[in-house]
C-alpha cells in the first residue's frame, strides 16, 4: 500500500503527524521502497542521532539507496543572507537542487519542513514549495514533506499525496493509525489504516485475510511442543502473549468484537484445537456460532488424520445430524443435562488418549437456548472441574454478552478479538496487554497465527 | 559592468521575482555553481543561463523565461521570440545606439 505513495503521478507527499507520530519512520521506509537514491534533509537530528535510532540508515547509505543526511544549521556553506530564516530554505533548496541533478528518480526528504517554512511569510513559502516541486518533477524526483504542523497549510494544496499519522490511545492501550487524506492517480479503498513501528520500521496493515480453506492446500498441522506447566496454542506469539501458553487447569474468556467474522476467530480457535490434538490430547467442542458441526469438524479434519479426528475430537449441537463419531447431542430443554453429556464426552475421550482435554463452548450459541444465568452457573462449575484434571477451558462470547463481567472475574485470562480499520487485532483484556495485529500464515497448508505488536 | 548589463539583469531579477527572493538566490548561485557564469556575467552567455533554468525546472523554465521576456520588452520596447532573442536584440540596439553617439 505505500507503494501507492510513490505512484507516477505523486511527486510530492506531505507526512503529517504530531511528535512521536512515526513521521520520519514512513519516511525512510518510503526511501526504502523506493530504491533509487535519495537525499535526508533534517533539521532537527544529527546523522549520528538518526543512524542510532534507525540502525538501517547506515545500510541503506552503504547500498546507495541514501546518498547523504544533511544537518542543517542556519546558516552554512558560504550563503551570504544575513537572515536566518533565508538562510535555512536556501540551504535546503541547495542540497535539494545538487542532488536531483546529480541522480535522477530520486527521493528527498525534508524533515521536518514546518520548522523552516513556519518562519517564512505565506507568499515566500508558496513560492519556495512550488519551486521545490517544479524542480523535482523536472528531474523525475519525489519530494518527502515531513510537517508536525496539525493545520492546512500551503503544502496541503500542493502536495500531490497527503497522510496524517495518528497516536491514539483506545480502552488505554496504543494504536497507531495512518490516515490517507489526499492521493493522485490511485484509489485508496479506505480512509484509515493501521500502522506499527515494531523494530523501527513503518509497517502498515491491510486488511486481515483469513485465507478460506478451499483455497489454501491442506497439509498436516506440525505441533508445537507443551511445556510442563502450560500448553501451547500452536502458534508462538499467542504463547508469548499467554505468558507461555495456556496454563494447565485454567479457564480463558475469549471476547469476540461485533463487526470480527466467524472466519477471522476460527483459524485462532482452530490453531489451539489442532495443537491439542497432534499433542496427543483430546478436544471437546459445543457447536459454533455461524457453522454446521459438520463444517466445523471438516476445518479441523483438512490437517489432521482421520483415525485421530474420529477418536478425539467431538462437537456437542442442539439439532439431529448425519451420524458421526465426532458428534453428539446436547440437550436442548435442560441445561443440567447438557452440561453432563458434555462433560460425559469429555471423560470418555480423556480417559482413551490418557491425555488432557481442551474443552471449548460457545456462550452465544448455548445462550440461545439455555438461559444466560445457567450458562454463568455451569461454566463456572466446569472452569473448577477443569483445574483438577489439567484440562483447559475457552469460553467464547461476543462483546455485547451480558454475563462478560461475571464470566471475566473467574476466567484466568480474558482476550479480545477485535477489528479495527479492517484489521484484526487481538490483546489481553485481563490482565492488560498491548494490542497486536493478527495475522494467518498459511504458508506451511495449515493455520499459524502471528501476532505483530502495535508499538 | 555596462549599462546593457545592467538593464538586462534588472529584467532578470524583475522577473525572477516571481518565484521569490529565496528561489531568485538560488538560481543565480546554481548557474555559478554549475556553469561557472557568474550573475553579472548572464547578459553575455544567455543560452547557458536558460541550460541552468533548463536543468532546474525542465520545461517549466519555459514559463519563467516568458517572464523575464516580457520585463526586456516592457523596458526596451523591442520585439522578440525567447530570451536569447531579446538580449541580442536590445545588445545589438545599444551597440548601435552607443555607435551613433560616438560618430554624432
Amino acid at each position: 500500500m505505500l507503494e501507492y505513495l510513490l505512484n507516477p503521478s505523486v511527486t510530492s507527499i506531505l507526512v503529517k503527524g504530531l511528535p512521536g507520530t512515526g513521521k520520519t519512520t514512513l519516511a525512510l521506509e518510503l526511501l526504502r521502497i523506493h530504491g533509487k537514491g535519495g537525499l535526508y534533509v533534517s533539521t532537527r537530528v544529527s546523522k549520528e542521532k538518526l543512524e542510532q535510532q534507525y540502525p538501517y540508515v547506515k545500510d541503506l547509505i552503504e547500498k546507495g539507496k541514501l546518498i547523504e543526511i544533511h544537518q542543517l544549521k542556519g546558516v552554512e556553506g558560504g550563503v551570504e543572507f544575513e537572515d536566518l530564516r533565508f538562510g535555512r530554505s536556501v540551504d535546503i533548496i541547495k542540497s535539494m537542487l545538487q542532488t536531483i541533478t546529480k541522480f535522477k528518480e530520486s527521493l528527498m526528504i525534508l524533515d521536518s519542513w514546518d520548522a523552516s517554512a513556519k518562519e517564512l511569510d505565506i507568499k515566500e513559502r508558496l513560492r519556495i514549495e512550488k519551486s521545490l516541486v517544479g524542480m523535482a518533477e523536472a528531474n523525475k524526483a519525489k519530494l518527502v514533506f515531513v510537517s508536525e504542523e496539525p493545520y492546512l497549510t500551503t503544502t496541503d494544496y500542493l502536495a500531490d499525496a497527503i497522510v496524517t499519522l495518528k497516536d491514539e490511545e483506545i480502552e488505554g492501550r496504543r494504536m497507531r493509525r495512518i490516515e490517507w487524506n489526499k492521493l493522485r492517480g490511485a484509489e485508496i479503498p479506505q480512509k484509515s489504516y493501521l500502522f506499527t513501528l515494531h523494530g523501527g520500521r513503518f509497517r502498515m496493515f491491510q486488511r486481515t485475510e483469513a485465507g478460506r480453506p478451499s483455497e489454501i492446500e491442506a497439509k498436516p498441522f506440525e505441533p508445537m511442543i507443551h511445556s510442563k506447566a502450560r500448553y501451547s496454542t500452536g502458534s508462538r506469539d499467542v504463547d508469548d502473549l499467554l505468558e507461555g501458553g495456556l496454563r494447565k487447569g485454567s479457564a480463558i474468556l475469549l471476547e469476540i468484537g461485533k463487526t470480527v467474522s466467524t472466519d477471522w476467530q476460527l483459524p485462532l480457535l482452530v490453531s489451539m484445537e489442532l495443537n491439542f490434538l497432534a499433542n496427543d490430547g483430546c478436544v471437546v467442542n459445543t457447536s459454533y456460532a455461524g457453522l454446521t458441526p459438520c463444517m466445523f469438524k471438516d476445518v479441523v479434519a483438512n490437517h489432521m488424520r482421520k483415525d485421530i479426528v474420529e477418536s478425539m475430537f467431538r462437537i456437542g449441537h442442539y439439532e439431529e445430524f448425519r451420524p458421526d463419531p465426532c458428534f453428539f447431542m446436547l440437550d436442548l430443554l435442560s441445561m443440567d443435562k447438557s452440561f453432563e453429556r458434555l462433560w460425559d464426552e469429555a471423560m470418555k475421550v480423556r480417559k482413551a488418549s490418557g491425555r488432557p482435554c481442551f474443552i471449548f463452548i460457545d456462550m452465544d450459541t448455548g445462550g440461545l437456548i439455555h438461559s444466560e444465568d445457567d450458562i454463568i452457573e455451569y461454566s463456572l462449575k466446569l472452569s473448577l472441574k477443569v483445574k483438577q484434571f489439567d484440562d483447559v477451558l475457552v469460553l467464547k462470547l461476543e462483546e455485547n454478552n451480558e454475563g462478560k463481567q461475571e464470566l471475566s472475574t473467574f476466567c484466568d485470562k480474558h482476550i479480545k478479538l477485535d477489528v479495527i480499520d479492517g484489521t484484526l487485532i487481538m490483546y489481553n483484556v485481563r490482565p492488560p496487554s498491548r494490542v497486536y495485529v493478527v495475522g494467518y500464515d498459511h504458508s506451511r497448508g495449515y493455520p499459524r497465527v502471528e501476532l505483530t505488536p502495535m508499538v | 559592468m555596462g549599462e546593457f548589463e545592467d538593464k538586462i539583469l534588472m529584467c532578470i531579477d524583475r522577473g525572477l521575482n516571481h518565484l521569490g527572493e529565496t528561489v531568485k538566490y538560488v538560481i543565480f548561485w546554481h548557474i555559478e555553481n554549475t556553469f561557472g557564469l557568474k550573475r553579472d556575467k548572464i547578459p553575455d552567455k544567455p543560452e547557458e543561463f536558460l541550460r541552468g533554468l533548463e536543468g532546474m525546472y525542465g520545461s517549466g523554465a519555459k514559463i519563467i523565461e516568458e517572464d523575464i521576456v516580457r520585463e526586456i520588452i516592457d523596458e526596451f520596447g523591442i520585439e522578440a521570440n525567447g530570451f536569447i532573442e531579446a538580449v541580442r536584440k536590445v545588445k545589438k540596439a545599444t551597440d548601435e545606439h552607443g555607435h551613433q553617439r560616438t560618430h554624432s
